[in-house]
């Protein structure tokens, strides 16, 4: 991935992760009260469902949709960063790989993308967000070339606990599980 | 569902130093914007003649591969040229642009980190160099 060619060319400017500040994992305190997850069960709207164009404005649209979806139930602003960016690179994965859209090519093609998300709330009480991303195109394995160098499937990978591909005669889908957040306090 | 236009999603700026020629890009960094980061960061190593440049991050609200993928190959394409030295890149504290780096980048000693940090102040802060600011818009 990163390797030493580019260790000669680039310096990064990162402060150290124990300069970070627990922000990392702490729930948004700008939110009033107490910190509310949606479930299935106590009235919150959990169901996400939205469909894009193929087109390269899908991406910003989609990463809008996720980082309100979540924002809304409070959630920590690290696991919302993560989802925001998997879902980022396999709805452009999609783009690019299921209707052949490219960076330099971006003509827009007839064809959608599908996003659904849930939030599913386990036996210990942690919750976990699952969004599935559908597309109808000839999907094929990122090309392993310079448009690609497989970067998308690797962010997406470690932004989320699971990623499950499923190809389809028309097309593929893609369901990726956040990391799970614990459960709300109780006073 | 009308999108947000390409004007909206990026923004770059580019100030002039006598040290360093500092790129600055407010928005986000995805598919859609990445190529005009290319084309701002080709036209800043061409104009650099001897002088550090530094890509600053720090007001970006997203990067994704797209955009990582743009600054590798700008920065490597850049190192044949005479007098070249890295491109310094600036992020902050900046969340979502630390997680992705933090992803495929090298896990640098902290050490060095802070004294990367230091001297990106002298180069930007320090003696007043960077006195000439013209802001081009891309």
């Amino acid at each position: 991935m990163f390797n030493a060619e580019h260790e000669k060319v680039v310096s990064w400017i990162v402060p150290p992760v124990s300069d970070q500040g627990s922000h990392y994992g702490e729930r948004d305190p700008t939110g009033p009260g107490l910190p509310r997850l949606g479930s299935a069960t106590d009235g919150f709207d959990t169901e996400l469902h939205f469909v894009l164009t193929a087109d390269w404005v899908s991406p910003s649209l989609a990463r809008e949709r996720i980082r309100r979806w979540l924002g809304e139930r409070r959630w920590p602003r690290l696991r919302i960063d993560e989802l925001v960016l998997a879902v980022n690179e396999v709805v452009s994965n999609s783009i690019e790989h299921g209707y052949g859209l490219t960076a330099d090519k971006p003509k827009p093609v007839l064809g959608v993308v599908e996003v659904d998300g849930r939030v599913s709330v386990g036996d210990s009480g942690s919750s976990r967000a699952v969004v599935t991303v559908t597309d109808h195109g000839n999907w094929r394995e990122p090309d392993p070339g310079p448009s690609n160098r497989g970067r998308g499937m690797l962010l997406t990978r470690a932004c989320t606990d699971n990623v499950v591909t499923e190809h389809r005669g028309d097309g593929t889908t893609v369901v990726l599980y956040s990391r799970p957040i614990p459960p709300p306090l109780v006073e | 569902m009308r999108g947000p236009s390409r004007e909206q999603l990026l923004d770059v700026a580019i100030d002039e130093g006598d040290a360093a020629l500092v790129v600055a890009v407010q928005g986000e960094l995805d598919a859609l914007t990445a190529p005009r980061l290319t084309v701002a960061l080709n036209d800043a190593f061409a104009r650099l003649a001897g002088r550090i440049l530094v890509l600053d991050l720090t007001h970006v609200g997203f990067l994704g591969s797209a955009g990582l993928l743009v600054l590798l190959d700008s920065a490597r394409s850049a190192a044949g040229m005479p007098g070249h030295q890295a491109m310094r890149v600036v992020v902050g504290r900046n969340r979502p642009v630390v997680l992705p780096i933090e992803i495929v980048g090298p896990r640098s000693r902290p050490g060095h980190l802070r004294e990367c940090e230091r001297r990106h102040h002298r180069v930007s802060h320090g003696h007043g160099r960077c006195s000439t600011r013209s802001t081009r818009k891309w």
